[in-house]
């Protein structure tokens, strides 16, 4: 089969951006074009919670590149332009009334958030987080803000808990959970980021439901809860992420269990030819193969990446995911990867839970930092399921080395005996993680 | 007090959680913006221009409201979502007793409560591993060497 000569890209995000880059490295005679309704592309979405904390003196310096550098490397970058039909059969789409043609499809389409079933959703001050341009604007809005409120302690609401509050913003968490991070964190490994972000200032209330947005002349006045009414001028809304698929629906692509595209190895969908990547597609977790959906900026972009390679006729194939994940809530770093206590119980895994509190640096080394470590594993064989992390320092890097022993079903026994950097200023002699894993094998 | 409040300020600045803490303080200096006149800059100034002349006017613009409303489940996925969550829900609810602090605000409906988790609990893990997977789109993956 020729290499395919026309490419086109729907969405500008990590995953499609590098779609349309890698595919036009792939086959630099293909026409490679990528269509996005935002204004802006390659910038850096993850960093405008940490411009909205002032902790980043301005928006520009989250932009990595202008237009002028796609069309220098020759792809077709068509910004604020809307994909509103797509026909499968022809091989067509039409973007801003004009038709294109195509021979490889990819769909990255990204996700909406998913909207309460709340009264007064639609009043001014109840705010999403995704948009640079929206973000300035909100930038603007909160020096007027005097109380907030963040729906969710989804990553992105921890952040914007954060950056509220370092504003000088009364700020109030509205979580039906029990604890911070409940989706993906255990609520020991919780419990230190809620002591810093109380400590910044920040109300949390867990176990409680919003029940409506209220105001008055159109604009947010309290959220009420089934605990009682707080008072806000703000709602930052940070709830599920909920896959925007309705284009590869429309054409017949299937979609899976999550609501993402189903995808298989090579990121090509259940029709020929049409690829999809990012927040728009489910992949398979490593462990059980259940389904997920709704990762990382850097899950998107290796998406993107294989996505665009094999729809620009090479070859490569995506993994399952173990699934990295890290991040600062407070002043406080925590992370993990694969499963934690809650989500193994919940999906009855049988697992083993080894701990230990470890410290980042030699004891006696300025800016030692406690840094606690939690390993799941297969009881008998001691074979890794997961882990979680929290502490001053370390943390994303230990999350990485986990996700990737995890994928090389590394044990408890493998941890317990490996080697470790020792050198005062950056790592104590007894590594956490290994003093977790030797805890643990007393367990088998 | 701070527990770093003995530590020489000329070394906090180099070591630490305060490298990378929230507020910028100590650490090496961030990246500047890119330089003037490049396509990074001028996007970045194009962008910022752009939100300030229209923060605060009327009007829809693309991601002011990236929303979605939860849409008809088909079947496989109605079954995972409220299977998922009152399984979340349950555990919540046993690690809550473990650890301490508040149940969750959300209860799951009876059936799901009262019939699906314990018998999703009562079955043994060779049975629930297959059945975790019934209709997912992972088959025909690479396995990991993890796969259990």
């Amino acid at each position: 089969m020729p290499d395919p000569q026309r490419i086109c890209v729907i969405g500008g995000g990590a995953a499609g951006i590098s779609a349309g880059s890698m595919a036009k490295r792939t086959n630099p005679d293909a026409t490679v074009t990528v269509c996005t309704e935002f204004e802006d592309v390659a910038y850096s979405p993850c960093g405008i919670p940490y411009v909205l904390a002032r902790e980043i003196p301005d928006f520009e310096r989250l932009f990595l590149a202008g237009p002028e550098q796609y069309a220098e490397a020759g792809i077709d970058l068509r910004r604020e332009t809307v994909v509103s039909e797509v026909d499968a059969q022809a091989q067509t789409l039409v973007a801003n009334g004009e038709t294109l043609s195509w021979d490889r499809l990819i769909i990255c389409t990204g996700f909406n958030y998913l909207l309460p079933d709340l009264p007064g959703a639609d009043l001014d001050g109840v705010t999403f987080v995704k948009n640079i341009r929206r973000a300035i604007e909100l930038d603007t809005t909160l020096d007027g803000v005097k109380r907030a409120v963040v729906l969710e302690s989804t990553p992105l609401g921890v952040e914007m808990l954060a950056a509220l509050a370092h504003r000088g913003i009364e700020t109030h968490l509205v979580d039906s959970g029990s604890w911070l991070l409940s989706q993906v964190a255990d609520p020991d490994i919780a419990e230190p980021v809620q002591k810093s972000l109380e400590s910044l200032g920040v109300t949390l209330h867990f176990g409680v439901e919003a029940e409506a947005f209220e105001g008055a002349n159109g604009a947010l006045e309290r959220v009420t809860t089934n605990h009682g009414p707080i008072d806000a001028d703000l709602c930052i809304v940070a709830t599920h992420k909920e896959p925007e698929t309705t284009i590869a629906r429309s054409i017949g692509v299937k979609v899976g269990s999550t609501g993402g595209i189903e995808v298989n190895g090579q990121m090509e969908t259940s029709l020929e030819g049409v690829y999809a990547a990012g927040d728009a597609v489910e992949v398979p977790q490593g462990f059980t193969g259940l389904a997920v959906q709704g990762l990382t900026g850097s899950h998107a972009m290796q998406q993107g990446r294989v996505a665009g390679a094999n729809a620009g006729g090479g070859s490569r194939t995506y993994d399952p995911v173990y699934v990295p994940w890290g991040m600062v809530g407070g002043t406080v770093q925590i992370g993990g990867a694969s499963f934690g206590e809650h989500l193994a119980e919940s999906l009855g895994i049988p697992h083993i839970v080894a701990r230990a509190n470890g410290i980042s640096r030699a004891r006696y080394y300025p800016g030692v930092q406690q840094v606690i470590v939690k390993l799941l594993a297969e009881p008998g064989t001691g074979k890794l399921i997961g882990a979680q992390m929290v502490g001053g320092e370390g943390v994303k890097e230990r999350a990485d080395f986990l996700a990737f022993a995890l994928k090389r079903g590394a044990t408890l026994e493998d941890l317990a005996f490996m080697e470790n950097v020792y050198s005062p200023p950056i790592g104590a002699l007894y590594e956490p993680m290994s003093v977790a894993a030797q805890n643990g094998m007393a367990q088998l | 007090m701070s527990a770093h409040d003995d530590i020489p300020e000329a070394v906090r600045g180099y070591f630490g959680h305060d490298k990378v803490s929230l507020f910028g303080e100590g650490g090496m200096p961030a990246a500047p913006p890119a330089p003037p006149g490049s396509p990074a800059r001028k996007q970045g100034e194009a962008a910022r221009a752009d939100a300030l002349a229209k923060a605060g006017t009327p009007g829809e613009r693309p991601g002011s409201r990236p929303t979605a409303r939860a849409p008809r489940a088909r079947p496989g996925r109605w079954f995972r979502d409220h299977g998922e969550q009152a399984l979340y829900e349950d555990t919540m609810r046993r690690l809550v007793r473990r650890y301490g602090g508040v149940p969750p605000a959300r209860e799951a409906g009876w059936f799901w409560r009262d019939v699906f988790v314990p018998l999703y609990r009562a079955m043994p893990w060779r049975v629930r591993r297959p059945a975790v997977n019934v209709g997912s789109s992972a088959r025909g993956w690479r396995r990991g060497g993890g796969s259990a």
